[in-house]
């Protein structure tokens, strides 16, 4: 996934884009994308598919300002009616379903997103480095950037079940952070600032010596 | 009137002088002392009017419920009998005993308590403390259930100081059970609190023997305005 995304850019190819759309002149594409008509881009949109990799954008998609979809490791389809809010960030391969709804500043990584589905704002979806089994057994194996480019898109992976994945991802999340409160010097500090007067003591220090949370950052 | 008595209880020693602090300072009661009974209970005694008692013990329980004491317990008596006062250590008298006993070399300063598990490690806190800031330890109190509470005073800043790094030495060597910084403890609570003897100065006995060395000398010249006629008197000759 890492070398994939590292490698260089790919010359443009097979760039079709269907007359109708709102608007061709200030969103970017590079690599195997479909627009088709009647889909709404917005500015500064960064649209690219490495060799071997396509982007399909459905009908009547709406892409917020400042999003970047990179399709890597097979084709990223975005189904009719679907809409992306401003600085969504999609990367890898999967399928964003019918009039899905997408919040800004959203970030998907390598999964597909149910048609009808509604992600909030903000979210993180599918991010691979808490996945080691998935990507493991990940069906459609990322192809090495040297591969041949061919015109003809590749064969949609069959799709599993996203749902059952971002499951699978905030179980993985919360594993993470148990281990982290369960680090020995994090146990200290909790055991400490239980302590009766301790929090008092705090504020005291505080208000004598403002500036001392700065000269002690590295403390405790 | 100081008539009512209010009782709280918590099992650390900071934490009721901490409350007993509150106390004094929310509500018109006087401190008479602190019992402490074995296994780590330290009870805080209050008298004074109804109102101010049930205002008193009212702050002490919201503040020991602050500091997550489970094992609290509180009570107010409006009226206690005689009988009650002349045994139990709860008269106002016995604190105004306790007041005569001389004074610290220590009053005016803020007062910083830190309490362990353990003997040793109170003393390498108290050690640290002393080594950190401008401190002196006025005394140690023991309360049962291993629990050791060093007492320092100076002033704020230098108290504030010497406990956070103290309680940093009495974790390294065993256990921290609670700190307690005061910054201007009210009177009451000063002398409720145990003072080494090293730093009570015995009342200086001022010169009020003036009067009675006047007297003396009053009287010395009397008798000796008695006796000068017994010598002037000449020898009757014949």
């Amino acid at each position: 996934m890492r070398s994939i995304l590292a490698a260089t850019l790919p010359t443009p190819m097979a760039f079709s884009v269907s007359p109708g759309k709102i608007s061709e002149t200030r969103y970017f594409v590079s690599g195997e994308v479909h627009v088709e008509p009647g889909a709404g881009i917005g500015a500064g949109v960064l649209l690219r598919a490495n060799p071997g990799c396509r982007i399909q954008i459905g009908r009547g998609v709406c892409i917020g300002m400042g999003s970047i979809l990179h399709a890597c490791g097979g084709s990223l389809i975005v189904e009719a009616g679907a809409t992306l809010g401003t600085g969504v960030l999609v990367i890898g391969q999967g399928t964003i379903g019918s009039n899905a709804c997408i919040g800004s500043e959203t970030t998907l990584l390598d999964c597909s997103i149910l048609s009808q589905q509604v992600i909030p704002p903000g979210s993180l979806i599918g991010d691979p480095s808490y996945s080691d089994a998935a990507t493991a057994s990940d069906p459609n194996p990322p192809e090495p950037a040297e591969a041949p480019a061919s015109s003809e898109p590749t064969p949609l992976p069959p799709p599993s079940s996203p749902v059952a994945n971002v499951e699978k991802q905030t179980r993985r999340w919360q594993e993470a952070a148990e281990q982290a409160e369960e680090n020995p010097r994090s146990k200290k500090l909790r055991k400490r600032n239980g302590i009766p007067g301790h929090s008092e003591l705090d504020r005291l220090l505080g208000k004598i010596y403002p500036h001392r949370q700065a000269l002690s950052s590295n403390d405790g | 009137m100081s008539t009512s008595l209010g009782l709280i209880q918590t099992r650390s020693f900071p934490v009721i002088v901490r409350i007993a602090d509150a106390m004094t300072k929310s509500a018109g009661v006087m401190l008479i002392g602190f019992e402490k009974t074995s296994g780590g209970y330290c009870t805080a005694i209050v008298r004074g009017g109804i109102a101010d008692v049930r205002i008193a013990i009212e702050e002490g329980i919201e503040l020991a419920r602050h500091f997550d004491q489970e094992e609290l317990s509180s009570l107010v008596i409006p009226r206690p009998l005689p009988n009650l006062e002349v045994v139990l250590p709860i008269s106002s008298k016995l604190s105004q005993l306790a007041q005569n006993r001389g004074y610290s070399r220590l009053s005016n300063l803020a007062v910083g308590l830190l309490e362990t598990r353990g003997f040793p490690a109170m003393v390498g806190a108290a050690d640290t403390m002393l080594k950190t800031a401008d401190v002196q330890l006025a005394a140690y109190e023991t309360i049962g259930d291993g629990l050791c509470t060093a007492i320092i005073r100076g002033t704020v800043a230098n108290v504030a100081i010497a406990i956070d790094a103290g309680m940093y030495e009495a974790e390294r060597i065993g256990e921290l059970h609670a700190i307690a910084v005061i910054p201007r403890p009210l009177d009451e609570l000063e002398q409720a609190l145990p003072v080494a003897s090293c730093f009570v100065a015995q009342p200086v006995s001022l010169p009020v023997a003036i009067p009675q060395v006047q007297e003396q000398e009053v009287q010395r010249s009397e008798t000796a305005v008695e006796r000068i006629p017994v010598y002037l008197e000449p020898p009757e000759t014949p």
